[in-house]
């Protein structure tokens, strides 16, 4: 037994991400694929650009595509112009790399690792591939390989140990991705958020340690894509867990912990596929 | 351990769990701690990173020129990333540069010459194929069966079935032995060449150099599928058909109109582009039926109905004219910059007319934008515009497909806009200009290598057009190769050759272009040891015309098919293009393909063009051979060698030296100056009324296509490269193609173009203060003209800076007030400003040239021996007039006389303020005919019988042939200059058909497709439909049509099917469906739907979205679908082919497809 140590929220580094600088190209969900050696997948067309359209164990980043309607301001010679126009914006996504990440404390046998920068990382020759940090993670992360194991975002830890940035961050064509020490990225992220830009990841819950390492910054205009993928998706899961959680923290017994840990979220785990198959049954 | 719970079970384990997730930052987790460290690739298993040597590639895919640098060990290509040090892209790629790895390291890769045993899909069965599907299965049906062969093998059989077919065609016609002389007409010989915009320079120069040595005038590529109709239209106003500024230049601007989506076809572009939005709050406004990744980016979305951008750019000059105050016309800048665009009152007059009728109301009813909109965004744009604002603020229209693939596209679409930018002041000025984005790679220089494929030689010296013009050009080569103002045009020809300025020491642009011709034509001669002239020289009226360089245009992509299918064309060699995928109307080009007796493809996959081929060779990858990419803006950077090519696989410029050495000794290549007897050319001057003898020049054809070797700079950088060696082609293209000419310094052995220096010059040096100022990176490769970033720069540092530059180069002082570019000079063998006060229109086609009347080119000057062996020797000689005397001086005494040394670097040409001052061609640039307001009537007529004999018969077919017939022709006596809106052949509403007539039919070959000819292609359903009228059996709802591709794939495809990491991001094509649509029609999300024009049927999978145009078109709903167009059926991924569904008609005056606005139906498919 032995402990994982979380650098503090500011310690180790940090991604803003400003989705108006997107442009949906995608270099970014490649590079993630090139650095790390993950094969192609073969993907079909399912009604949305996003493919895969999920993370999987061999996309660890995934651009999102989402459509709304916005009001676009302008000022044009004649004044001031509003426009409400259909829009579409772009979500690059990948493991958020939270301040207390979930998946690290679930894993029963410590092979996610955390390290001094804040990357969060599934040594995948400890893997046993039980599955607990995907039921853990609130985000949709890990996802379990061929081979068994779990896979995800590594912060590209081996690049940002050796002092290069993230792959993803490196490519991108428009300067998405701010990486730098958390402090300032913090730090920039407040200060866009008091220019009156919607920011996410700053003031995460507690689950995930109050805040995590890839925070997302956007105007107004296209704030709907956060919205869209924060509450339709992986909210979902992380509220469950942590309603279930809440009236038990008062409990001592420390000793037994964490292997009880692994027990309910293995029961957890299995009640949510369970509950997945009733309802695609129901469906069909 | 197993757990079996159930959920209440479940939820008191998990509430003791929750101690061990509480909040915290440490958590107590079993076993040990490990690792904490990881080395750098080790995840990746890329632990041979730091061994590895790097190279810088030139990407393939788009035409931003982003530089990657290739990380390899043990041959292989372990990683990339973008350069850092590239100004171009900074590190950064998109997802197609950052797959391309895959391209090199792919298992589908051609590896070996192949040679077909399995029967061709016969043509006809091809032509029937009711839908996509079913031409696919028939097609299946006649594998290639491939045979593995050697190179020899392989070249041997393609060298003796050519010859065959080409001595065939020699005997039964005589060529090129023609009743006035020894020549080919291009056009007639039974050889098609294609490709390509992906190929290196050094190799599209040697596809072109082939195409010429066979004759053929046939030879084209894919530019004329994605461009011409820019280059055609902007070159006949501005002077050059290249896109006006550079990357660096897109962050200067303050509006932009995107009428292509950057965002998704050229993503680095947009680092420029947001960089602008920064700093500068520039205004994006993206019109487009489809809300692409473009629109997403863009303050404004603008949906319309395709083909009606015209209409739209004239509401802009509507706008500036009628509806501001004061009208553009009465400002201090306008009438500045008027006397540069060659407009009179009168003309302006004309003009004015024309725009009165395109107001707001009535392009909104044609192109279904509201009239609300079409005010917002014509306000900004002209708002924001050089002649408003005195030039603190510019617009730059930004372009690609969507404008240049329409049947009018040369006339009325890039001619409104090239005129909009022009009236506007916004041509020539930072952060202004035309962009149309280039597609490919190398697609602006292949264009420049391949002279606009058809037309002529490299640099655009076009070919003769007739015996006269030889006969005239030996006129001028007797006159001692003069420029234009020193040219006399001879008394025979002054009836038949028209300009304002026949007399020496004067010129106008008929003699600028004529002698930019002649100038061509006699640097390739010497560079190729060719002969055209007349025999004997000294008598161009009544001696033999003999020319080695094919007569007349020739056959482009686009009309290839229909010619193959006549039998007229049977060979067809191409090279890195896969037509049969990039070609309009599927049926049409496949059958063309598998009519043809000798197809040879040469690629690095087997591609859909490949299944009907005779043989595919092996071609090496991008980054497995070196040369050059000329970059959308004109920027050539050296792209290096990382890996050697695959198996056998072999470098274009490889295939094609070794091709024509075998063609060579087959008896393939005849040409005539051989067919002629001619074995030297005598040069001659006349001088003072007597003819001296100059020189004698031996003709050594053979000679000019030994590549081997090389020397100093040009030391072969493997096997491979010293037989057949791309640094000596590149010396040679800078001896020969005039805008080139400065890729390669002879003085100091440099190749310019590997300059990588991502700095800005400073104040003092050649385009010190222009550099600096508009921040535009001038010793980062090297760029056509005379390294010359910014076209028409003539005087934007006056206009815009309120500065005057001086600089001081080769002795002297010059003053400048715009970009110069940078030109050797003949005495002192240093750089000096080349075109002097600035960059403008025509230059530098309106040379001067100090040894006009005095010697030969380069003063005769051994260009094979030079570029093979860096050797300088003078072959010609030096004709002077010494008080009344005639001396002829050697190559030394020369020298001694005028200090010109390097003559032979330079070949004396400068450029003054004479040459400088030639003004844009705003008015009568195309045909003859009269002004707008005397065609106005005829139009009107025109109009009127259309309409009346469409009501009679109910078919616009009939009443458009009945006009022709009427009438003597189709748009009679309308002369181009100003343009109009004309609807695209197949028109969704009658009324606007007969109202706006298309312009199609004013070309020969569109009329053969309206009417269905060859015969083999009757009752095929490979035309048009004219009006929905022609629909009517057809099931399912009207709709309006259009092609785009996406971030995701390239062109044809064969670059990103075959890319796996591509094709997981999109595996297969589908269609843009408005949602509103799609609810009528109980479509859903990834549904099937078939797809359906006069050419068949399609099934694709439907994207459905409120980001496609559901329009309001004169009065009625109309909506628009967009299908994705890269698929095929070859390959890693496969899918329906977009291209099926479209007509081949074309441009009127480039051919390039209609492939942006069909008609036809859409319906839910059917469960199968």
């Amino acid at each position: 037994m032995v402990s994982i140590k979380f650098p503090k929220p500011d310690e180790g580094y940090a991604v803003l991400v400003d989705l108006d600088k997107c442009i949906g190209c995608r270099a970014c969900q490649l590079a993630c694929k090139d650095w790390n050696g993950r094969p192609a997948e073969k993907t079909v067309f399912t009604g949305t650009l996003t493919s895969p359209k999920s993370l999987t164990a061999d996309d660890w980043k995934v651009v999102f595509y989402y459509e709304g309607a916005t009001t676009k301001k302008l000022l044009t010679p004649a004044g001031e112009v509003a426009f409400s126009q259909f829009d579409m914006a772009f979500l690059p996504y990948n493991c958020l790399h939270c301040a207390a990440a979930p998946c690290a404390r679930a894993c029963p046998v410590g092979a996610i690792k955390v390290t001094g920068e804040g990357a969060v990382v599934i040594n995948k020759d400890e893997c046993i591939g039980c599955g607990y940090c995907e039921t853990a993670c609130p985000y949709d992360v890990p996802k379990r390989g061929s081979d068994g194991k779990y896979y995800k975002c590594t912060f590209c830890v081996d690049r940002i140990q050796n002092g290069k940035l993230p792959a993803c961050v490196e490519v991108c064509p428009t300067n998405v991705f701010t990486f730098g020490p958390a402090k300032d990225v913090m730090e920039l992220a407040k200060k866009e958020q008091e220019k009156g830009r919607v920011v996410y990841g700053l003031e995460a819950s507690s689950y995930v340690g109050g805040s995590v390492r890839w925070i997302y910054v956007t105007s107004e205009r296209r704030s709907f894509a956060v919205k869209q993928h924060f509450t339709d998706k992986t909210p979902r899961s992380a509220q469950e867990i942590r309603e279930l959680l809440k009236p038990v923290t008062i409990y001592g017994g420390a000793a037994l912990a964490a292997s009880l840990a692994v027990l309910g979220l293995a029961a957890w785990r299995r009640y949510r596929t369970e509950e997945k198959k009733t309802k695609l049954e129901e469906e069909s | 351990m197993t757990v079996s719970v159930g959920r209440r079970g479940f939820l008191k384990i998990a509430g003791l769990a929750s101690l061990a997730l509480g909040i915290g930052t440490e958590a107590q987790v079993p076993f040990k701690s490990g690792k904490a460290v990881w080395e750098l690739g080790e995840i990746g298993g890329k632990v041979d990173l730091p061994k590895a040597s790097i190279m810088p590639v030139i990407c393939p895919y788009c035409s931003v020129g982003c530089s990657i640098d290739m990380y390899t060990s043990g041959g292989k290509i372990i990683w990339s990333h973008g350069s850092v040090d590239s100004p171009l892209n900074f590190g950064a790629l998109c997802p197609k540069g950052k797959a391309a790895f895959q391209l090199v390291e792919n298992e589908l890769r051609l590896t070996k010459p192949l040679i077909r045993t399995g029967p061709k899909p016969p043509p006809e069965e091809i032509l029937s194929a009711k839908s996509w599907d079913e031409l696919v299965s028939i097609i299946k049906k006649y594998p290639p069966k491939w045979r593995e062969a050697t190179w020899d093998e392989a070249f041997q059989y393609i060298a003796s079935k050519l010859a065959t077919i080409l001595s065939e065609w020699r005997k039964a016609t005589g060529a090129p032995k023609q009743k006035d002389g020894y020549y080919y007409v291009g056009k007639d010989v039974p050889v098609q060449i294609i490709g390509s915009s992906i190929l290196v320079n050094e190799e599209a120069y040697l596809s072109k150099k082939l195409a010429t040595f066979l004759g053929t005038s046939n030879m084209d590529s894919q530019f004329r599928k994605c461009h011409s109709s820019t280059v055609s239209s902007l070159a006949v106003t501005y002077g050059w058909g290249a896109e006006t500024a550079s990357n660096e230049d897109l962050a200067l601007a303050d509006v932009v109109l995107f009428w292509s989506s950057p965002a998704e076809a050229h993503p680095l572009s947009f680092t420029y582009f947001l960089k602008g939005k920064k700093e500068r709050g520039t205004i994006f406004i993206t019109f487009d039926p489809r809300y692409s990744r473009t629109a997403a980016a863009s303050d404004i979305w603008v949906p319309f109905r395709p083909g009606t951008d015209a209409a739209i750019l004239l509401y802009f000059l509507h706008y500036a004219f009628y509806e501001r105050e004061p009208p553009i016309d009465q400002l201090d800048e306008f009438k500045r910059l008027r006397t540069r665009w060659n407009i009179t009152d009168d003309d302006l007059a004309d003009l004015k007319e024309l725009l009165k009728e395109y107001d707001a109301q009535t392009v909104s009813s044609i192109s279904g934008v509201p009239v609300d909109l079409l005010k917002t965004v014509a306000r900004i744009y002209v708002e924001n515009s050089g002649v408003v604002t005195n030039h603190k603020k510019h617009g730059i229209i930004q372009w690609a497909m969507g404008l240049t693939q329409h049947t009018n596209a040369t006339i009325n679409i890039i001619r409104a806009a090239a005129l909009v930018q022009l009236l506007l002041g916004n041509v020539g000025y930072p952060g202004g200009g035309t962009h149309p984005f280039r597609g490919h790679s190398n697609v602006q220089g292949a264009t420049d290598m391949q002279g606009s494929g058809v037309e002529g030689l490299p640099g655009y010296h076009g070919f003769p057009a007739s015996t006269f013009e030889i006969r005239l050009y030996q006129d001028w080569k007797l006159q001692g190769m003069p420029d234009a103002w020193s040219w006399s045009v001879p008394q025979w020809a002054r009836d038949r050759f028209s300009t304002t300025a026949p007399d020496l020491g004067k010129a106008d642009l008929s003699k600028v272009l004529q002698v930019f011709k002649f100038y061509g034509w006699r640097r390739f001669e010497l560079a190729w040891g060719m002969f055209c002239g007349t025999v004997p020289e000294d008598d161009p009226v009544n001696g033999t015309v003999v020319c080695d360089f094919p007569m007349g245009t020739g056959t482009t992509e686009v009309m290839f098919p229909r010619r193959a299918l006549a039998k007229e064309i049977r060979a067809a060699i191409i090279f890195g293009e896969n037509p049969a995928v990039t070609n309009p109307n599927a049926k049409i080009i496949m059958a063309g393909l598998a009519s043809l007796d000798l197809l040879v493809v040469s690629d690095i996959f087997e591609t859909e063009t490949a299944w009907f081929a005779d043989v595919v060779l092996p071609a090496a990858s991008f980054a497995e051979k070196e040369g050059t990419r000329t970059n959308g803006n004109r920027t050539i950077q050296w792209t290096y060698r990382a890996v050697p090519p695959k198996g056998d696989a072999r470098p274009d410029y490889w295939i094609v030296t070794k091709l024509y050495q075998y063609l060579r000794r087959a008896g393939a290549v005849l040409l005539p100056s051989e067919a002629a007897g001619v074995k030297k050319e005598d040069v001659k001057f006349r001088k003072s009324g007597k003819l001296v003898f100059v020189y004698e020049r031996p003709l050594k054809p053979d000679s000019s296509w030994d590549y081997s070797g090389g020397l100093g700079k040009s030391t072969p950088i493997s096997p491979i490269e010293a037989e057949v060696n791309p640094r000596i082609i590149n010396k040679e293209i800078n001896f020969t193609t005039l805008i080139y000419q400065g890729i390669y310094d002879p003085i100091r052995d440099e190749f310019t173009t590997m300059r990588r220096i991502a700095q800005f010059r400073k104040p003092g040096q050649i385009d010190g203060t222009f550099s600096q100022e508009f921040r535009v990176y001038k010793d980062w490769g090297w760029s056509w003209p005379m390294n010359v970033r910014f076209l028409y720069n003539y005087d934007s540092l006056k206009a815009v800076l309120g500065v005057v530059d001086k600089v001081s180069a080769a002795g002297k002082e010059w003053v400048v007030t715009g970009e110069t570019g940078e030109w050797i000079d003949e005495v002192t063998g240093e750089y000096k400003p080349a075109f002097v006060p600035g960059h403008n229109y025509w230059v530098p086609r309106s040379f001067k040239r100090r040894l006009s009347g005095m010697a030969d080119v380069f003063g005769g000057l051994d260009i094979m021996h030079f570029v093979k062996t860096g050797e300088v020797r003078i072959m010609g000689k030096f004709v002077v007039e010494e008080g009344g005397e005639v001396k002829v001086l050697t190559y030394d005494e020369f020298v001694g006389k005028t200090g010109m040394r390097y003559l032979w670097v330079n070949d004396t040409l400068y450029w003054d303020e004479e040459t400088t001052s030639l003004k844009a061609a705003a008015k009568r640039p195309f045909f003859s005919g009269g002004d707008w307001r005397s065609f106005k009537q005829n139009y009107q007529k025109m109009r009127d019988l259309l309409g009346q004999y469409y009501q009679q018969s109910g078919s616009l077919k009939d009443a458009t042939l009945k006009v022709i017939q009427e009438m003597g022709g189709w748009y009679k006596g309308y002369n181009f200059q100003w343009p109009i809106h004309t609807e695209p052949v197949e028109a969704p509403i009658p009324e606007l058909a007969v109202k706006y007539p298309t312009l199609a039919w004013l070309n020969p070959y569109n009329l053969q497709v309206l009417q269905d000819q060859p015969s083999v292609v009757q009752g095929k359903n490979v035309g048009v439909a004219l009006t929905p009228d022609d629909l009517k059996q057809v099931p399912g709802e009207l709709v309006v049509i259009t092609s785009n591709r996406l971030t995701e794939h390239w062109h044809s495809g064969a670059m990103s099917r075959n890319v796996p990491y591509l094709a997981e991001l999109v595996p297969e094509p589908f269609v843009y469906v408005p949602k509103k649509l799609a609810e009528k029609l109980g479509i859903k999300p990834g549904d099937l739907v078939d797809v359906i024009t006069l050419r068949g049927s399609l099934r694709m999978k439907a994207y459905v979205t409120d980001g496609e145009a559901y329009l309001q078109v004169n009065g009625s709903e109309l909506p628009v679908v967009n299908v994705i167009w890269a698929f095929s059926f070859e390959g890693y991924t496969t899918g329906p082919q977009g291209n099926f569904l479209n007509p081949d008609v074309g441009d009127v005056v480039t051919t390039i497809q209609e492939s942006k606005a069909w008609i036809g139906k859409i319906k839910k498919a059917e469960a199968v």
